[in-house]
């Protein structure tokens, strides 16, 4: 649901989560993108950064520069201002992904899960948009919603984490897939494999110029299946720092 | 830059550490810097630098150097049994170091997280606006990696000549109790009242032992079993009634996954996660965190958001110039 009222949440004496309800949903998603924007744009005292997440958002704060109680007062004015938001800036980012072995290895899993051929999961998986409703864990790691898939695929996640997920791996987890940036563990099962970084730490490449992180809450990202001679070709143009990202600007409306 | 130290031995999970990186948390970047703030900060004021100036964080055991060039030190926190050419080397007390000297640290006796510092800094290039260390996404520091042995650590310039920054040393009465370090201050939320009230009430009462699976992600401990309120069914959150829809981790956050070993988390945490959290780390404390060595007993201690901001702006007035000492 959506609460009434959105609850502040002490997290600490430099943190404060704002919860704005406990649904995962594009609607809750939505207000919490229209809130980050109105909090980042309305110079808080004692502002640091923030963490807008699928349903809250979690503001770090300077305490010697503003008391808690201060803080919540004037944030409960400025909640009050925010206009419903119908629409957000999203761009549509294509990304390529192999899917199945050697590294989607719980491709024949998932599709099962969802009782369709391995070919079916990726033939909806790379037709769907995803939404990104919010990126972290390790760097730059989206998690997406499936956005009015033909079918929503779902699975269970792994019972006990894998110790290593490749960089690059694309993997779902329930109905979310997760898109992982460095080496890590992970839990979610493993459907494909991208050949383009989504987080480049030195910021060689010249999309990531001004952040290596790719993607933002907000973001659609279309999966573009590619096969092993193609998979190779785009390694190299990345290799080479040749590789052109295709990013559409663009808006996204709530559906009504 | 001439180097002014080499790497003989680089102890067990050495960082350099300086002001927090702020900016990127929104992308899953979190802001990491010292463990023990005020540790690093004293160790800089020693030597007259900006108090969030690089230094290095030395984990359980510290390290070994060789001076390539006259310089001046101080080393805070932890009791790492600090040698300069084999004499004892003094701890809060910056001191004066030449080239051909050997500066060697060991095994931490008490407390767990040593900071060197440096007249005029280490010198690193910034990474996203901080020369702070974040290993995992290999931001920061040395190349974004724990020290290795035959690094080479170039130093920044120093704000005065280095005669007149060495024989500095802190007010002892200023410095924290060792049996302090163990009384952890927390501020009970954001998730807390997904926690069952006598649950709560064992989660402050009850000791716990720090977990030797503890680092700068987060510090786990073991202690009684933790239980939580009924809840409605949620597909959205997980099964487990520990499970949220995933959110945003403050750093110093308490995580109870199923209700067992409570990890905080620490400076280098990830971001979100889907576990309740049942309070969270009061700022100052994270010093007192810092300094927990491994299979001690710790006890939580609930205080207000007020009452914690009383204790950081107590804890970071100490770190004044009339509260230094001159030898």
């Amino acid at each position: 649901m959506i609460y009434p009222e959105p609850r502040f949440l002490y997290s600490g004496d430099e943190y404060l989560t704002i919860e704005l309800g406990d649904e995962m949903t594009l609607r809750a998603n939505f207000m919490v993108v229209a809130l980050n924007e109105a909090i980042r744009q309305a110079r808080i005292t004692g502002f640091r950064e923030t963490f807008p997440g699928w349903r809250s958002l979690l503001l770090s704060y300077d305490s010697l520069a503003v008391k808690t109680a201060d803080l919540i007062a004037e944030l409960k004015g400025l909640l009050r201002q925010i206009p419903p938001v119908k629409e957000v800036p999203s761009r549509l980012i294509e990304l390529p992904c192999k899917y199945g072995s050697p590294w989607g290895k719980d491709l024949d899993f998932v599709a099962r899960q969802n009782n369709m051929p391995p070919a079916e999961v990726v033939r909806i998986h790379s037709e769907t948009i995803h939404w990104t409703g919010m990126v972290g864990f390790t760097p730059g790691s989206p998690q997406l919603m499936q956005l009015n898939p033909e079918v929503l695929l779902s699975t269970p996640k792994y019972v006990s984490p894998r110790l290593y997920t490749p960089t690059g791996a694309v993997a779902l987890g329930g109905s979310i897939t997760a898109h992982y940036p460095v080496v890590s563990p992970g839990g979610y099962q493993l459907i494909g494999l991208c050949p383009v970084p989504i987080y480049d730490r030195f910021q060689t490449l010249a999309q990531f110029e001004e952040s290596p992180v790719l993607l933002r809450i907000g973001d659609r990202i279309k999966y573009q299946r590619v096969e092993g001679e193609e998979f190779d070709h785009i390694r190299q143009l990345v290799i080479e720092y040749r590789y052109q990202y295709r990013i559409t600007q663009g808006a996204y409306r709530l559906p009504d | 830059m001439a180097a002014t130290f080499a790497v003989i031995h680089p102890g067990v999970f050495s960082t350099v550490q300086a002001a927090p990186r702020r900016g990127f948390l929104d992308s899953g970047i979190p802001p990491s810097g010292p463990m023990d703030r005020f540790a690093l900060a004293m160790g800089n004021l020693l030597l007259k630098n900006p108090l969030d100036e690089a230094g290095l964080e030395m984990t359980g055991q510290g390290v070994k150097l060789e001076v390539l060039a006259e310089t001046v030190v101080a080393l805070t926190g932890a009791d790492m049994d600090a040698r300069l050419n084999g004499a004892e080397a003094p701890l809060w007390q910056s001191f004066l170091v030449k080239p051909g000297d050997v500066l060697s640290l060991g095994l931490a006796k008490q407390g767990w997280r040593g900071y060197l510092c440096v007249a005029g800094g280490l010198e690193v290039p910034p990474v996203l606006g901080s020369k702070s260390t974040y290993t995992l996404g290999g931001l920061g520091g040395v190349r974004g990696r724990i020290l290795k042995k035959g690094d080479h650590l170039s130093v920044g310039a120093a704000a005065e000549p280095l005669a007149g920054l060495a024989g500095r040393r802190a007010k002892g009465s200023l410095l924290p109790a060792p049996e302090s370090q163990y009384e952890l201050r927390v501020v009970p939320g954001p998730q807390d009242d997904h926690v069952r009230d006598e649950s709560v009430e064992t989660f402050l009462g009850q000791p716990y032992r720090v977990s030797h699976n503890s680092n700068r992600v987060g510090y786990r401990f073991e202690g009684p079993q933790l239980f939580f309120e009924e809840r409605a069914e949620s597909k959205d959150a997980g099964a487990d009634p520990s499970n949220i829809v995933d959110d945003g981790n403050a750093v110093g956050a308490i995580q109870i996954p199923a209700g067992k070993e409570p990890i905080c988390l620490g400076p280098d945490a990830v971001t979100m996660g889907g576990y309740v959290k049942i309070a969270c780390l009061i700022s100052a404390d994270m010093d007192r965190l810092a300094q927990c060595r491994l299979r001690h007993e710790a006890h939580f201690q609930a205080v207000s958001v007020e009452r914690a901001r009383e204790i950081l702006i107590a804890s970071l007035g100490r770190l004044k110039e009339e509260n230094v000492l001159t030898a």
